[in-house]
């Protein structure tokens, strides 16, 4: 066993160049899936870091309820008896503005306890004084920085129409609260002072509290019960703020899945180049008696001993590129949100698990298959690779390809597990058409070129059909090829979508927390606004045809008022008669009605749920009368929502969000009238955002998302590039022979590179036709298969894209070919013709 | 007759390690046109190694190969290639035949290369099909064949150009007895009845016995240049 280590290490620093290949591909494809893996979690961890620094340790926040169009109450009002507190910290929020260095700043200021606060870890004072009086106040290390502000500097904060002079007495670090500074600068001052501003006395807008984890259920049943007037949630769903956590995951597991499959065929090629090599060895290891049982476990061993140097080295890197990586995720970066980076136990394992065993897993089959040969095969490497036309295999590709397309068409209800099933059976029947494909190709190339073209050109195209090595050759390109296609095809409809699809549907939005009709009127009617609308939203589950769905429905006074505010829901069929005068109608939208072919006059029940998608209050699931159809992808890429009755939508529904819609009059600023209404409701907790922010920050998501699976597929193309070369380093290997007895009996080198010439064409060729028919059949199953994770769009095949990956595949072969023709010039012809 | 062949000083020298190892030291043979020499020698003493430079597939350490008259170490890599197509023919131990294509396809190579149109030599490869015993098999790939079949299409590859000379590297080295018989016969039938000069290299003292001519040789010289 010593012996066999020592051969498979030796053989492993012997061929260095290979290793190198082998180790690289094992690294990389090692490092994108622990990264790939980890990056979900550390970005979900990171977001929900920066929700919980406005809440800190607390677990339980209570608000007032603004019915009554007073957001405060006095801290003594909130009954905490028989509720055993472990922390408490009341708050009382107010805006005003600022003028620094010719800058006019947005303030926030936060009256509280700040030594409760740092306990609660809602701030984290370095050196300075916490404890606060009349206009003290603490500033974040980042308003310091970017302000040129220290201990002792004065800041003049204009509210209305009142001045008033705060000094800087310490500085935090811009944690907890300050995650939501925002551009703006968030002072914390007493809740005196606060009061103050306001003209009140002891009065909160919040209470953040902590209880055990145990209790919290029950003090929150208790704190509502005896706190009329008060809002009561968990921290952990105070904050509505919406994230489209999905799409990520679904794009991140795409690209995970890409770069397993294109490392798979990497390492499986890689496995033909090493055994190719390793052939006479083992024939020497067999011919002195090693059975073929231990010599599948010589081979295996090695690739073992790759997998872990791989593996190691790979898992090394991404713990070092891992924080960069994520950092390049965080889209709180510019809020001071620190990219929380853990490394995963299980995610590590799996990594290490992949990059180890992947590699013998992938090969194990190969070697059996090399170590069957007879031992003379072996001995004298004569066996050959001559690509075998079984009609068996060829009706088994087509079979395939129609399950893929037989899916295609039963997957009715776009079902996850079935897309991916169609989508993958395409590819393996690609791969399995190949050989046929290029036969044809090989065939009308012949008859479009019959006695016009040299022998070598003949022989090239003969190859093509012909030559299993030169099949497999452009199996490889077309199915890195089409796994990169299928990437861009995804990005490409995603950016499509936020860019292009999304409608001007407002100028400006602001989100409440609650209901609150006065606030809304006053807002709409402010100067400026030429139209508003309210949206009230709540989540229903329906189960349809078998099949559970679950849909954000709106509660609506009037439908034609919707239609004419959003251009984005268009209706597409209406029963104005049902809709007038039933006390249950919806409008759905046209895309799940097509689906679970639902007509107008037909039946759904919807079952109202809160947050956590519980049913909501027990309620049993309500029936509702079809009555319209709509286009509803202006609320959003899933085209889950459904219209109801406002009337039973109160009755029945949680009242999750809500948010204001306003269209503003040609002449006014988005930005002014955004500005003015965050003055105005300063003491309310309202989160204002015009379109463009909201596009923009849509966008910079989905450009960050895209940058991120640029830079992974770019590294999956470096793998695919590395099996690509392998593969024709491979074929070199393997057809050395086939042009020394070309070369020994009728043709020149330059014959020899021509006819590889003529190959390569040949496969651009088949990667330009069989990549815009594979393109098109993919562009089909894969709108399938994004549909059934949610982003309910148009997906193009682009030419663009197109062509950019065929100019890529272009200037890989010919680089690969350029190599291989000063192989060729090198080539050994008495060598590879065996003679003593 | 005149020489079809003719070396003058040939020597080829390979590297062991650090070592220049002399295989073939100042040949100098003279092959006429119409006969069917037989190269013999131990392992190592450099038959096959001659036979390549004679073929123009190795290049000599130093001096001289002549092919009708012509030195073809000074022949650029495109004339060697016609010379080996139209006046030679190569016949290996391994058969060396392009796995992927046809019997036929096999054979018309060297026309393919030519230049010619395959559809011109149709009766030839009729002809030597029927010749090497493989009219029915035409269709086949090598793999389909047995190991004197095959070694009949390499054969039949060497002959479909009608060259002047055949060289063949232990011909019947990887066959039965009786197939190797039959081979020889075969080659015997060529050299008589096309007049092709045939130059091949065996251990085989029968095989050997087939041929007009024998070269002994030992350490990379001639030993005994004799006349059956």
């Amino acid at each position: 066993m010593k012996i066999v280590l020592k051969h498979v290490m030796k053989n492993i620093f012997e061929k260095k160049l290979r290793s190198v290949i082998v180790i690289l591909t094992i690294l990389l494809s090692t490092l994108i899936l622990f990264i790939g893996l980890s990056l979900n979690t550390i970005i979900n961890q990171t977001y929900t870091k920066m929700l919980q620094g406005s809440y800190g340790t607390s677990n339980i926040v209570v608000t007032k309820s603004t019915d009554d169009g007073n957001p405060f109450y006095e801290s003594k009002n909130l009954d905490v008896d028989g509720i055993e507190l472990e922390q408490r910290l009341d708050m009382i929020q107010a805006k005003g503005k600022t003028t620094i260095q010719d800058d006019d700043v947005n303030v926030s200021l936060y009256g509280m306890d700040a030594d409760a606060a740092e306990e609660m870890e809602l701030l984290e004072s370095v050196p300075g004084d916490n404890v606060l009086t009349g206009n003290e106040v603490i500033i974040s290390q980042r308003t310091a920085s970017e302000h040129k502000l220290e201990i002792g500097n004065s800041i003049k904060v204009v509210q209305a129409t009142n001045t008033y002079h705060f000094t800087v007495v310490a500085i935090s670090k811009p944690n907890g609260i300050y995650y939501s500074e925002m551009g703006d600068i968030l002072l914390i001052a007493t809740r005196e002072k606060i009061n103050e501003l306001y003209g009140l006395e002891d009065m909160v807008s919040s209470t953040l509290l902590k209880v055990t984890d145990e209790g919290m259920e029950e003090a929150i049943t208790s704190l509502q019960e005896t706190n009329e007037g008060l809002v009561v949630q968990k921290s952990s769903s105070a904050d509505t703020m919406m994230r489209d956590e999905q799409t990520f995951q679904t794009v991140m597991l795409l690209a995970i899945i890409i770069i397993v499959l294109i490392s798979a065929y990497v390492i499986s090629s890689l496995s033909k180049l090493i055994l190719t090599e390793r052939m006479p060895v083992l024939a020497t290891f067999r011919s002195v008696g090693a059975h073929k049982g231990m010599m599948n476990r010589v081979l295996l061993l090695e690739f073992l001993v790759y997998g872990i140097i791989g593996a190691g080295l790979g898992i090394a890197l991404a713990m070092i590129l891992l924080p960069f990586a994520a950092d390049i995720f965080n889209e709180y970066k510019q809020y001071g949100v620190e990219t929380v980076v853990e490394y995963n136990v299980i995610y590590l394992a799996i990594s290490i698990a992949f990059g180890v065993l992947f590699p013998a897993f992938i090969s194990i089959l190969r070697i059996i298959r090399t170590n069957a040969k007879p031992l003379k095969e072996v001995l004298f490497n004569t066996s050959f690779t001559p690509e075998k036309h079984s009609k068996w295999t060829v009706i088994s590709g087509i079979i395939l390809l129609g399950i893929a397309f037989i899916l295609y068409v039963v997957n009715q209800y776009n079902d996850l597990l079935l897309a991916v099933l169609s989508l993958l059976l395409l590819f393996v029947s690609i791969v399995i058409l190949m050989p046929t494909l290029l036969n044809g190709l090989s065939q009308l190339l012949r008859l479009l070129s019959r006695k016009r073209i040299s022998g070598e050109f003949q022989l090239g195209i003969k190859n093509i059909a012909n030559n299993k090595i030169v099949a497999n050759n452009v199996s490889m390109v077309m199915v890195v090829f089409l796994l990169l296609l299928m990437v861009g095809i995804s990005s490409t409809g995603i950016d499509q979508y936020v860019t292009k699809t999304l409608s001007k549907d407002f100028d400006v939005a602001v989100s409440l927390t609650e209901k609150n009709l006065g606030l809304a009127n006053d807002i709409s009617g402010m100067d400026g606004v030429s139209k508003s609308y309210l949206q009230t939203i709540s989540i229903g589950k329906s189960t349809m045809n078998g099949v559970a769905r679950s849909f954000g429905v709106y509660g609506v006074e009037d439908f034609d008022k919707v239609d004419e505010f959003y251009d984005g829901i268009r209706y597409i069929d209406l029963d104005e008669n049902r809709l007038q005068n039933l006390d249950n109608p919806i409008i759905v939208d046209i895309y799940y009605a097509e689906q679970h072919g639902i007509e107008i006059g037909d039946t759904v029940n919807i079952q109202p749920v809160d947050i956590n998608y519980e049913p909501f209050n027990d309620l049993e699931p309500i029936e509702f009368i079809v009555s319209g159809t709509m286009d509803s992808s202006g609320f959003g890429s899933s085209r889950d929502s459904a219209l109801i009755p406002m009337g039973i939508y109160e009755e029945q529904f949680a009242g999750l969000f809500y948010e204001l819609a306003l269209k503003l009059e040609e002449e006014f600023n988005p930005d002014e009238v955004k500005s003015r209404i965050a003055d105005t409701y300063s003491n309310y907790s309202l989160e204002v955002i015009t379109f463009d922010e909201m596009l923009g920050a849509q966008k910079g998501t989905i450009d960050t998302l895209i940058d991120g699976i640029t830079i992974i597929i770019g590294l999956g193309m470096i793998v695919g590039i590395l099996g690509i070369s392998n593969n024709l380093m491979v074929s070199f290997n393997q057809r050395k022979k086939e042009y020394a007895v070309l070369y020994s009996v009728c043709m020149s080198k330059m014959q020899i590179v021509k006819m590889v010439f003529v190959e390569t064409l040949i496969t651009f060729i088949a990667v330009i036709i069989i990549g815009l028919l594979g393109g098109l059949a993919l562009n089909l199953l894969l709108t399938k298969l994004l549909h059934a994770v949610g982003m309910v769009t148009e997906f193009r095949f682009t030419f663009e894209l197109y062509g950019i990956l065929c100019g890529v595949v272009a200037i890989l072969l010919i680089v690969s070919t350029l190599s291989l023709v000063r192989k060729v010039f090198q080539l050994n012809i008495m060598k590879e013709l065996r003679y003593e | 007759m005149g020489n079809i062949i003719q070396t003058e000083k040939l020597c080829k020298n390979f590297k062991v390690g650090s070592n220049e190892v002399a295989v073939l030291k100042d040949i100098e043979i003279h092959i006429e046109s119409g006969d069917f020499v037989s190269i013999m020698g131990p392992s190592g003493s450099g038959k096959s190694t001659l036979l390549y430079l004679l073929g123009g597939i190795d290049e000599p350490s130093s001096g001289q190969v002549y092919i009708q008259g012509k030195d073809i170490n000074r022949m650029k890599d495109k004339e060697k290639s016609i010379l080996r197509r139209r006046t030679l023919g190569f016949v290996f131990q391994f058969y060396n035949l392009v796995q992927n294509l046809t019997v036929e396809e096999n054979i018309m190579l060297p026309v393919t290369m030519d230049k010619k149109k395959t559809a011109d030599f149709q009766e030839q490869l009729d002809e030597i099909l029927e010749i090497v015993g493989l009219s029915e098999r035409r269709k086949y790939t090598p793999r389909e064949l047995s190991g004197g079949q095959q070694q009949r299409v390499a054969i039949a590859r060497a002959l479909i150009l009608s060259p002047a000379l055949i060289l063949a590297d232990e011909p019947i080295g990887n066959l039965d007895s009786k197939t190797g018989t039959e081979i020889m016969e075969l080659f015997h039938r060529i050299n008589q009845e096309k007049g092709i000069t045939i130059v091949q290299v065996t251990h085989s003292e029968e095989a050997a016995a087939y041929g007009n001519r024998l070269i002994r040789m030992k350490d990379g010289e001639v030993v005994e240049p004799i006349l059956v």
